[in-house]
């Protein structure tokens, strides 16, 4: 399937040479994202910064209290375990707590995924596209390190990034497998969940790499697509009936969200899309594309509505 | 390759615990324990991991499982994490506990100087071993005793060598 570009128009033209954006990302996101400008707008700031608490080794207040001592002003989200960091003089990438292994520096977007895995102890989970690791540790804090986790990664340079986070985490109920999320049906292992965290062309996160402003290319799109249906496609054959797949995406284009979920829905007539709690609905109706209603069931995140990075998140329910 | 520990390495392991002075605390862990064999090396690594993730370790091999947490020669060498989940668990571990400052410069990877101590076990020798914990007596460092106590708080040199601290790896990251 070829991406949609739409025509150009003194808007997208406007918007393109303001914020230093290929023309025609910004006629694509014209059709699909409301409010572009205060979205544009919100993507030239820093990103805000999030810390999710371990919970495995520390507990909430104690972190809390620490924080304070340091003078880092903090505030609480929409989930129990994550911060919102309004003010630090340290850089809290290098702080004793965390490298102590105390809180994660995490996206609240991304930790929403892992709410909406619904996972319980004991559980057998996949996560197929698992480094550096902050969503698997926060399984493994949601099952307190019981069950199993198998994580899969395909490049060993990210893999000792994942092993390192996770001892530092003291994440124990782990196994990591060099491998490509293409591949996971070889393992001959059924799980109860699976975390698809797809790779992705990355729009979403515009605010911490700005250069895929001018270097994203539509063909990029298109072979993310592609990547993101076969992963997709091997997650629901390794899935137990009743399970869930979470799908998400830091990408904003309908053809790496929307449509993989369609396309899925029209090969398989045992899957259904569960409703979420946040987030904007997703779309049905993409340029003169109609798709498939459940779809409203899937989650969208943007910069300027939920102060987080562009996020997608799907829920998929396996009958 | 994972693999459950022979009857000899339990007992090497379970006379560890009893020498760190923990024997009841860890003996509960021992279905949790796997042996991963070196390569090369006689050195065989300990692996602290959840059940039913160790039993998957065993029978479909993995690059990584559980957390490292020593290596197995004639005795127990612990880790960085071992070491840390060792001292939380209560266990009579050699020990310097250093300030402010001192933890800032082990994490930095630097040595610790004797005016930053503040706190040494009382048999601490030469050449030995220990935990590097900062003022809240947390683990933040491995290091290995240039004097024994008294003399490791002796002012303006260096009393501990840094072997290994929790910055390591975020210092030497390549990604």
């Amino acid at each position: 399937m070829k991406v949609s570009i739409f025509p150009q128009s003194n808007l997208s033209k406007e918007l393109s040479s303001e914020f230093g954006y290929n023309e025609w990302m910004i006629s694509r996101f014209l059709e699909f994202i409301p409010r572009l400008k205060e979205c544009l707008l919100a993507m030239e700031k820093s990103i805000p910064k999030y810390i999710r608490i371990n919970t495995l080794k520390i507990s909430k207040y104690d972190l809390i209290q620490r924080l304070i001592a340091k003078d880092i002003l903090c505030e609480k989200t929409i989930l129990d375990d994550v911060l919102l960091i309004k003010k630090s003089r340290y850089p809290i990438g290098a702080m004793p707590e965390y490298l102590l292994g105390y809180y994660y520096i995490q996206d609240l977007a991304s930790c929403l995924a892992v709410e909406e895995l619904d996972v319980l102890p004991e559980q057998f989970i996949l996560d197929m596209a698992s480094a550096p690791g902050g969503k698997t540790s926060f399984i493994s804090q949601k099952m307190k390190n019981s069950g199993c986790i198998v994580a899969l990664e395909p490049s060993s340079r990210r893999v000792k990034a994942l092993n390192f986070n996770l001892s530092r985490c003291g994440v124990s109920n782990t196994c990591i497998y060099r491998l490509d999320g293409s591949y996971v049906e070889r393992l001959g292992l059924k799980f109860d969940r699976i975390l698809l965290d797809a790779p992705c062309s990355c729009e979403g996160i515009i605010a911490k790499d700005p250069l895929i402003k001018t270097n994203l290319v539509p063909s990029k799109i298109e072979s993310c697509m592609l990547r993101q249906v076969e992963l997709l496609q091997n997650a629901i054959k390794v899935i137990k009936p009743g399970g869930l797949i979470i799908y998400s995406t830091c990408t904003f284009a309908p053809e790496e969200n929307e449509l993989v979920i369609n396309n899925l829905l029209e090969m398989n007539t045992r899957i259904t899309i569960e409703p979420q709690k946040y987030g904007e609905p997703g779309l049905t109706k993409y340029g003169a594309l109609k798709l498939n209603k459940s779809l409203v069931n899937t989650r969208r995140f943007y910069p300027h509505l939920h102060n987080t990075s562009g996020f997608f998140i799907a829920k998929i329910r396996v009958l | 390759m994972f693999r459950k520990p022979t009857r000899g390495e339990i007992t090497l392991l379970k006379r560890t615990y009893s020498k760190l002075g923990c024997f009841d605390y860890f003996v509960q862990w021992n279905k949790c324990i796997l042996i991963k064999d070196g390569s090369s090396t006689k050195i065989r690594e300990v692996y602290l991991i959840s059940e039913s993730a160790g039993e998957l370790a065993i029978s479909v091999k993995p690059a990584h499982a559980g957390i490292l947490i020593g290596r197995l020669g004639n005795r127990l060498n612990l880790t960085l994490e071992g070491a840390g989940i060792v001292y939380r668990a209560g266990c009579k571990v050699p020990f310097v506990t250093v300030n402010e400052n001192g933890e800032r410069l082990v994490l930095y990877g630097r040595d610790v100087f004797g005016q930053s101590i503040i706190d040494a076990s009382i048999d601490i020798r030469a050449n030995q071993n220990l935990v590097i914990l900062n003022n809240k007596l947390e683990v933040i460092a491995i290091g290995r005793a240039r004097y024994p106590n008294p003399l490791i708080f002796k002012q303006d040199s260096i009393t501990v060598m840094n072997l290994l601290d929790v910055g390591y790896y975020l210092r030497h990251q390549d990604y």
